[in-house]
């Protein structure tokens, strides 16, 4: 019986193209703006390193004056809680001569000028780090090598890791390792290559400005040879004097991560932060926090910015716009089907029963379903490119996966049924003599 | 093959109410050919609607072929006058962008039966009418008594113990009229019951009997099925 | 044959369900349409808010020395103050929009109550002049103020001179910085000017402070350049750069290009929010005209009689404009609460987004236009229909 419910209700369909077409339409624009938006959020929440861990972010919490300056809001983007999330580089070395974590990284992420070596000067994003955060965030070395931890912080390193895809577009085809790049006057030398995979690290860091790519990984401590100047700075002016060497070191403006896999572990680290926060407070540096706060790495993708909450509510405006959406539909299948009540009526008199009108009409709204989703989920695809286009500076590349296309044709269906439910339900309730026509 | 007792039917319309039928009975007995006669507005197609289990009645008794169908779900009524009941309208109702076959199809449809089935019967029905030829054939290509031909085909298809008719010939010329209702009296001749509606005497004079309403009553209810047929 | 109103409601409510799913649908369309434009405006005022100067011939410059940064950048400055049609050029730490934050809560001396945000900016003693600031009061900087001195000096824009001091004179006053050691004295006061913009709530209350320019190796430069210059200025200074050194990155670009870099994703916000906000408009349009297209078809006899008995085409036209503009306006009248509760969350992300009439009346002239629009296609397809289709399809 199914067969022949789907045989008719293409037969409709067909009758009135342009009808069905614009019935499609409206669901397909609907669910489109929903299901691109929604994407975007899902790709922000979507974790690149699922599964249990023991990397905690160490986070200063400070007296900024920021949460209070900015009001309630902080923002759109949740700036005033920045400074508690960034260390100045002078306190990640400090914090990193522990032996308490069994592995730990600092790193901040920037846009740099590289002088290649046939040299051009090329502007692209560099991270400088520990060499443990290639293992800390499992990011693969393709080929070659890292450099030893001891180069860590050393002012006078001169190796470099470079990212698989940029290294691509500064050296073509050829093998980066050995080859010589400068950058700020200082000269390194590349070393090995790192996968392309940026969503592991920049889900769980802040780029500001720094394309949101990977490209080239540096010890952290070659800034202070180079100075290289990164992107967001945020400034405590410790630096009475304008010394500025200083200065630099002073700012915020690294991230500090330690894994601690044993509860002894943690502990030790916390007791150990407080005792650290407590000489910076006797110390006087405007800089000083008052409490340290070591958050799991998953709980700071959740809560630590937020990042999320503009995405959320125009995913939610977009939610009610395709419940808008729904009811243009109901409307138009509930014109469509009055049409066709004088034919529903000669079915019944034939011997169909309400149930079979009902399932057939519903059958019906479900291919108007399948073809909104169809259509809705190629608009939705174009709106993701636009979006990725529209937004150069977001955390992950927005992209339409097989989950959400599953989603978004589960979405649709179930929409095409609810607004099919009230028509369908309208026609077969009609009694059959009110539209037949005996003369 | 009906048989209707103090049938009621009341239109409401807002505080309007209208009485359509007022206390109709009648029986009609299996394999006669019945002829109602009576003016615009006199109940005929209330009638036919309630006869045909398309329309619910306020009171009285309705059964058909000896099924009390007061209190059935819609189901049932469904099934019912999917098996029993063949209707035939003066506007044919054919079903305009299905083919002949398709036409004939959807009632077997509903019955539930499987393709080969379907098609024995399609085509057994259209060689009953004469319109083998013609099965993918839009309504709209045929002529109006090879429409009415279609329609009555589609009617026969289920192989129903009683075909429901009225003004078959309504909208057809005279020879095509003919034509129809000496089909209609040889699908009654194998034994199927038919109660058609017309004004036309000359039509009535076909059937075994006439019964005449007015004002949603039978006038003439005691006329004895037997005596009609003897009749002819 | 005119039709009040009020008849042609309760015509319009005799489509049983019909009409309540097109109140329903306006209402909610209405409000997310009215919300997303909430959101667009926002977002392209974030992105476009005028930050005070004139952005198209004030020019960013960036470098990486290969010498020493602080000779260098001593050098490079007065080789850009000397080319032609420059009007001002300053080293600079941190200049208008820089991604730096450094909090600073100023106050009068010794009066804590006064309180205020300053948002930093930070160059040498041309930075004011190579910004074009207007001074209000007392003085700029002069080669003979020292950042190092134990009252440095300091101005400010006359938002922040109001907070502090309200409408006593500014110039020469001293103010602490919480953050800093030594006190500070306001030199002058300047016409507002924006520091941050961006991601930061753009604010006028700037604190501008002397420095000896960047600490880092990456050298920056404001360029204030006669309007006449400013589109052949780039290649200058990149030559008058390279001649000082050679074979270094240089980055040269007005603010108006730098602004509008770091507001792309304003702009692309602003962009996406009003694209889906028309999608879901022409989702309602194209609703409406499939329905009201149906409708004609469903009237057509009923037009007929009208026409039949008198019936002017105007009337009919007029019919289905008023049925339509009823309806959108009580669904208009439900969509303005659900956009009050809507705005209240958005009003969570910035308080700058709370309810607006102004953007409420917007949403309601579109959809009035979107509805008459919708109605008035098939109500000149059904005026169309001639007077004789009435009695021939009894």
């Amino acid at each position: 019986m199914l067969a022949y419910y789907l045989q008719q209700a293409l037969r409709s369909l067909r009758r009135n193209p342009a009808y069905s077409m614009l019935m499609m339409l409206c669901l397909a624009l609907g669910v489109g703006v929903w299901i691109s938006v929604h994407s975007t959020v899902a790709s922000q929440a979507r974790d690149p390193m699922p599964g249990p861990r023991n990397l905690f972010h160490v986070e200063l919490e400070h007296d900024s004056g920021l949460p209070e300056r900015m009001g309630n809001a902080a923002g759109i983007w949740g700036l005033a809680h920045l400074p508690d999330l960034l260390l100045s580089y002078r306190q990640v070395s400090e914090l990193s001569r522990s032996q308490i974590p069994s592995r730990s990284a600092g790193a901040f992420s920037t846009q740099v000028a590289v002088q290649l070596d046939d040299g051009r000067f090329v502007e692209g994003p560099a991270t400088f780090c520990f060499a443990d955060l290639f293992a800390l965030f499992e990011i693969p070395v393709l080929s070659g090598s890292t450099w030893a931890r001891s180069l860590d912080l050393d002012p006078n390193a001169n190796v470099a890791v470079v990212d698989h895809d940029q290294a691509r577009l500064w050296f073509g085809n050829t093998d980066p390792i050995g080859r010589k790049v400068r950058l700020g006057g200082v000269e390194v030398t590349i070393s090995g290559v790192a996968a392309s995979d940026p969503q592991r690290l920049r889900l769980y860091h802040l780029w500001f400005g720094g394309g949101y790519r990977n490209g080239l990984f540096l010890p952290l401590g070659l800034i202070e040879r180079m100075r290289a100047r990164p992107v967001f700075v945020f400034g405590w002016n410790d630096h009475d004097g304008a010394n500025a060497a200083l200065r630099t070191l002073d700012d915020g403006f690294v991230h500090f991560w330690v894994e601690l896999p044993t509860e002894a572990q943690r502990s030790a680290m916390i007791l150990l932060l407080d005792s650290y926060v407590e000489r910076e407070r006797v110390s006087g540096r405007a800089s000083a926090p008052l409490r340290p706060t070591l958050r799991r790495l998953d709980d700071w993708r959740r809560n630590a910015h937020q990042l999320y909450a503009g995405y959320r509510l125009v995913e939610m405006l977009s939610l009610i716009g395709l419940i808008a959406s729904c009811l243009s539909l109901v409307r138009l299948l509930m014109a469509k089907f009055q049409i066709r009540a004088p034919e529903v009526s000669v079915r019944r008199a034939l011997g169909a029963s309400r149930r079979a009108v009902f399932l057939q009409h519903i059958v019906e709204a479900l291919l108007v379903g399948v073809g909104g989703a169809l259509i809705g989920l190629l608009f939705a695809s174009l709106e993701v490119a636009m979006y990725n286009a529209a937004l150069p500076d977001r955390t992950v590349d927005f992209a339409l996966d097989l989950g959400q296309v599953a989603s978004g044709f589960g979405v649709t269906l179930l929409c095409a049924l609810f607004a099919g439910l009230y028509p369908a339900w309208r026609i077969c309730s009609i009694p059959p003599a009110v539209y037949l026509r005996w003369q | 093959m009906i048989r209707m007792t103090g049938i009621k039917k009341v239109y409401t319309s807002g505080v309007l109410a209208m009485e359509a039928l007022a206390d109709l009975s009648l029986h009609v007995g299996k394999g006669e050919f019945v002829a109602i006669m009576g003016p615009s507005g006199s109940g005929k197609t209330t009638f036919l609607n309630i006869a045909g289990l398309l329309d619910s009645f306020d009171g009285g008794d309705y059964l058909l072929d000896d099924i009390d169908v007061r209190g059935l779900g819609d189901d049932e009524q469904s099934r019912l006058r999917n098996q029993k009941i063949g209707f035939v309208f003066q506007s044919f109702n054919l079903i305009p962008d299905l083919d002949v076959f398709d036409n004939l199809d959807v009632p077997l449809r509903y019955r539930g039966l499987h393709g080969a089935e379907r098609r024995r019967r399609i085509e057994h029905a259209l060689e009953q009418v004469g319109l083998t030829a013609r099965s993918r054939h839009l309504p709209s290509q045929l002529s109006g008594g090879q429409q009415q031909r279609v329609a009555i085909a589609r009617a026969l298809v289920g192989e129903p113990k009683l075909i429901l008719a009225d003004e078959p010939t309504g909208n057809l010329d005279s020879v095509m009229a003919r034509q129809i209702m000496e089909l209609l009296q040889k699908i009654n001749q194998q034994g199927t019951t038919i109660v058609m509606v017309t004004h036309a005497a000359e039509l009535a004079a076909r059937a075994h009997r006439k019964l005449h309403i007015l004002d949603g009553k039978v006038i003439d209810p005691q006329a004895r099925p037997r005596r009609a047929a003897e009749a002819i | 044959m005119r039709s009040s109103p009020v008849s042609i409601l309760r015509a319009a409510r005799r489509s049983r369900g019909s009409f309540w799913f097109l109140v329903l649908q306006i209402a909610l369309g209405s409000a997310v349409v009215i919300e997303m434009a909430d959101l667009a405006v926002y977002f392209l005022r974030s992105g476009s808010a005028p930050i005070g100067i004139a952005e198209s011939s004030i020019f960013l410059i960036s470098t990486e020395p290969k010498g020493d940064p602080a000779l260098v950048g001593a050098s490079d400055r007065s080789a850009l103050a000397s080319l032609p049609g420059v009007r001002a050029a300053s080293r600079v730490a941190c200049p208008p929009l820089d991604w730096s934050i450094v909090p600073e809560t100023l106050e009068a001396l010794g009066q804590p109550d006064t309180a205020s945000v300053g948002w930093t900016l930070e160059g040498d003693a041309w930075f004011p002049d190579a910004l074009g600031l207007t001074l209000r009061d007392g003085r700029l900087f002069t080669p003979n103020d020292r950042s190092d001195a134990s009252e440095a000096p300091i101005l400010i824009t006359a938002s922040l001179a109001r907070s502090l001091f309200g409408n006593e004179h500014a110039a020469g006053r001293m103010v602490r910085s919480r953050s800093r050691r030594a006190s500070l004295r306001v030199v002058g006061v300047v016409a507002d000017v924006v520091a941050k913009g961006a991601y930061v709530t753009a604010s006028k209350g700037t604190v501008i402070h002397l420095s000896p320019g960047q600490p880092w190796r990456t050298q920056e430069y404001v360029v204030r350049v006669d309007d006449g210059v400013a589109s052949s200025f780039a290649p200058a200074a990149r030559a008058a750069l390279e001649r000082i050194d050679p074979n270094r990155w240089i980055r040269v670009r007005t603010y108006a290009e730098f602004k509008s870099r770091i507001t792309t994703n304003f702009s692309g916000g602003a962009l996406i929010v009003s694209l889906n906000a028309f999608v879901l408009i022409s989702v309602i349009l194209l609703g409406s005209l499939g329905i009201a297209s149906f409708l004609v078809a469903e009237r057509t006899r009923h037009m007929g009689i009208r026409r039949a008995l008198g019936g002017r085409r105007r009337d009919i036209i007029r019919y289905f404009l008023i049925e339509n503009f009823i309806t959108t306006n009580i669904g208009l009248i439900l969509g303005i609460p659900l956009t009050y509760v809507l705005s209240l969350f958005l009003s969570k992300l910035d308080p700058s987004l709370s309810f607006r009439w102004s953007i409420v009346l917007l949403g309601v002239v579109l959809f009035w236009i979107t509805g008459l629009l919708a109605a008035f296609v098939p109500a000149r397809q059904g005026a169309q229909v001639p007077p004789t289709v009435a009695s021939s399809r009894v």
